[in-house]
């Protein structure tokens, strides 16, 4: 090869190698298609049942059995938004609402006012998994209706459900402690509905000062609470994101963000972790990196863990171009292999012009809300709020229809 | 369905999604088929789009789209053996597209505001650049690929030309400009 053929091979090569595959982000297939190792389970259950009873027919004889099999898995009967109304009752203030709709058909069937001495009261909620309850979590109901109380009372209520949708009243569980000062990110039932996982930041002491982050397990049952804390270190504080459950009621995921410094609150993604609360310690920073900020394009902005364990649902945004103030927004929603490796299955892209004006929230409208016990159903928003079947990549639009700003709810 | 007054967004209702489409049974197969094609090429075809675009970003969002686009007409390529002939094709073009939009850009630089819209990736741009490769980057498009897929990827003038769909004394008088141009381009020796 004459020189300059040489040469040019040379340092071709030299600048292609200087990108190594520890920096190449997933490629992401971009399909809605189905998860088929998801539905080759149900099938072979359903042959294991079969043969099952075919055995149990031909060794026992023909006896008659249960009046009806169970059905396919659906989504759940009913979901739960949020939003704010002004309460004459409060000197026309915003109180939060609790609206209960009907997943088939966005109908509401119900309302539920949280009255507290925030106006509007700031909530938590999490589905439990029997389909028609849910643990709303709220800072200091008004219940002397005069004298506000510290952040450090924390209540947690039940909402239940009528067969027909109807809500009945909130129930308070008994009090539970959380961190005082704390800022709850996100609270999770387990699959059983025994345990709560809660994600907050805390001040360390009354005293200004970078928070530590803290996720805890609190058994609704015993009223046992594990907590597992991480202080700030390293010029950083930490913030986890709201928790979600995988492997029964063992591992914990969430997102986790660092502070830019300890004065500068500016967070900064760095993807989503997995504590197993079977393991010995009390240090959330032992919990384990599974799906790095770089698997996915744009910014996470939530993150759910599939209850098998396998997947972690995730919401991105990004703008073009970055750093404008005009532009347009990428909202995503991509399923990632928990085991951290593997391509990335975008679900949903959706895209919306940003102004200046609309950017903020425009951000906030890329979230992952909640997933069905089975793992198959996840209420999510991509700017339109609504449901995704995982197994077919099929997006269902809900009320309330929304690509204009960040809708809170569970199912 | 009916949309509540009082939810806090009051944007006028779209009607429920179905322009999803169901899953067919060849797009599982499908999909493994490229994902198993992308896993064994995905780094060399970023290298390759480096190489063109000159930033990793942007090679990494070249080769997400050919991928895409690879998936997309997997079940209609003739032959699913030149798979990753197409797939090269799919990066140089997305490539052409990102330095057609720079070329833009830079035209009306001063007259659209924002950020630069490409450029800096400081940990793998060329951040050791030679004369040898600035004056690569300066050739015209198609010299670059030329003797991208030539001397990068080692590939014979045949499966050049069939790659650019270019006949093969095209990529040899191609190739020949473009090796003069950078043995110009370098410092005489004394």
């Amino acid at each position: 090869m004459p020189p300059i053929e040489a040469l040019l091979h040379d340092e071709l090569k030299r600048v292609a190698d200087t990108v190594q595959p520890g920096q190449l982000r997933p490629l992401q297939v971009h399909v809605p298609g189905r998860r088929w190792h998801r539905r080759l389970l149900p099938v072979a259950a359903a042959a294991a049942v079969i043969a099952v009873a075919v055995a149990a027919v031909l060794v026992a004889g023909p006896k008659p059995g249960p009046a009806s099999a169970p059905g396919p898995a659906a989504i759940p009967r009913y979901y739960l938004t949020f939003t704010y109304v002004p309460d004459q009752a409060q000197q026309g203030l915003p109180v939060t609402e609790a609206v209960v709709r009907d997943s088939a058909t966005g109908r509401i069937t119900g309302t539920v006012k949280i009255v507290t001495d925030d106006f509007p009261a700031p909530v938590t909620v999490a589905a439990a998994p029997d389909d028609r309850s849910f643990i709303i979590g709220t800072y200091e109901p008004d219940r002397t209706g005069t004298q506000r109380t510290s952040y450090q009372e924390y209540r947690f209520f039940r909402l239940s459900i009528s067969a027909v949708g109807r809500p009945g009243r909130l129930a308070e569980l008994p009090a539970y402690p959380v961190p005082m000062y704390a800022f709850l990110a996100g609270i999770a039932l387990s699959p059983d509905g025994t345990l709560l996982a809660v994600s907050s930041t805390y001040r360390v002491g009354p005293q200004p000062g970078p928070p530590a982050a803290a996720v805890e397990v609190i058994n609704l049952v015993t009223g046992k609470v594990r907590i597992w804390t991480a202080a700030a270190q390293h010029g950083h504080y930490y913030e986890p994101g709201p928790p979600s459950w995988a492997d029964g009621d063992r591992m914990i995921a969430f997102t986790w963000q660092h502070s830019q410094s300890l004065t500068n609150d500016n967070m900064t993604m760095e993807g989503v972790r997995l504590l197993d609360t079977d393991a010995p310690g009390d240090n959330l920073a032992d919990s384990r990196m599974i799906v790095s900020r770089k698997a996915v394009s744009g910014t996470i902005q939530s993150a759910l863990i599939t209850p098998d364990g396998r997947d972690v649902l995730m919401a991105t945004f990004r703008n073009v171009p970055s750093g404008g103030n005009r532009g347009t927004v990428i909202a995503q929603l991509a399923e990632v292999p928990a085991a951290g490796s593997g391509p990335v299955r975008v679900l949903r892209t959706e895209t919306a012009r940003y102004t200046v004006n609309t950017k903020g929230y425009l951000d906030g409208t890329s979230q992952v809300l909640s997933l069905d016990p089975t793992g198959r159903y996840a209420l999510v928003q991509c700017l339109q709020f609504g449901w995704l079947d995982l197994d077919l990549g099929r997006f269902t639009s809900l009320p309330p229809y929304s690509s204009q700003a960040a809708v809170w709810g569970v199912w | 369905m009916e949309t509540d007054s009082a939810d806090v967004i009051r944007s006028p209702g779209t009607p429920l999604d179905r322009a999803a489409p169901p899953a067919t049974p060849g797009a599982a197969e499908s999909a493994r088929s490229v994902t198993e094609l992308f896993t064994e090429h995905h780094l060399s075809l970023v290298r390759l789009a480096l190489l063109m675009v000159g930033d990793l970003a942007t090679a990494e969002d070249v080769v997400q789209d050919a991928f895409e686009q690879l998936h997309r007409r997997w079940r209609g390529l003739r032959r699913q053996s030149s798979a990753l002939d197409y797939a090269r094709s799919a990066v140089l073009n997305g490539c052409r597209s990102v330095l057609r939009r720079r070329l833009v850009v830079r035209r009306h630089e001063g007259r659209i505001a924002g950020p630069a819209p490409y450029g800096t990736d400081a940990a793998v741009a060329f951040e050791q650049r030679t004369v040898l490769i600035d004056a690569f980057r300066s050739l015209p498009r198609r010299q670059r690929e030329v003797l991208a897929l030539r001397y990068y990827l080692d590939m014979s003038v045949a499966d050049t030309a069939a790659t650019l769909r270019i006949s093969e004394g095209a990529v040899r008088s191609t190739a020949s400009r473009g090796l003069d141009a950078l043995a110009r381009a370098l410092p005489k020796e004394p």
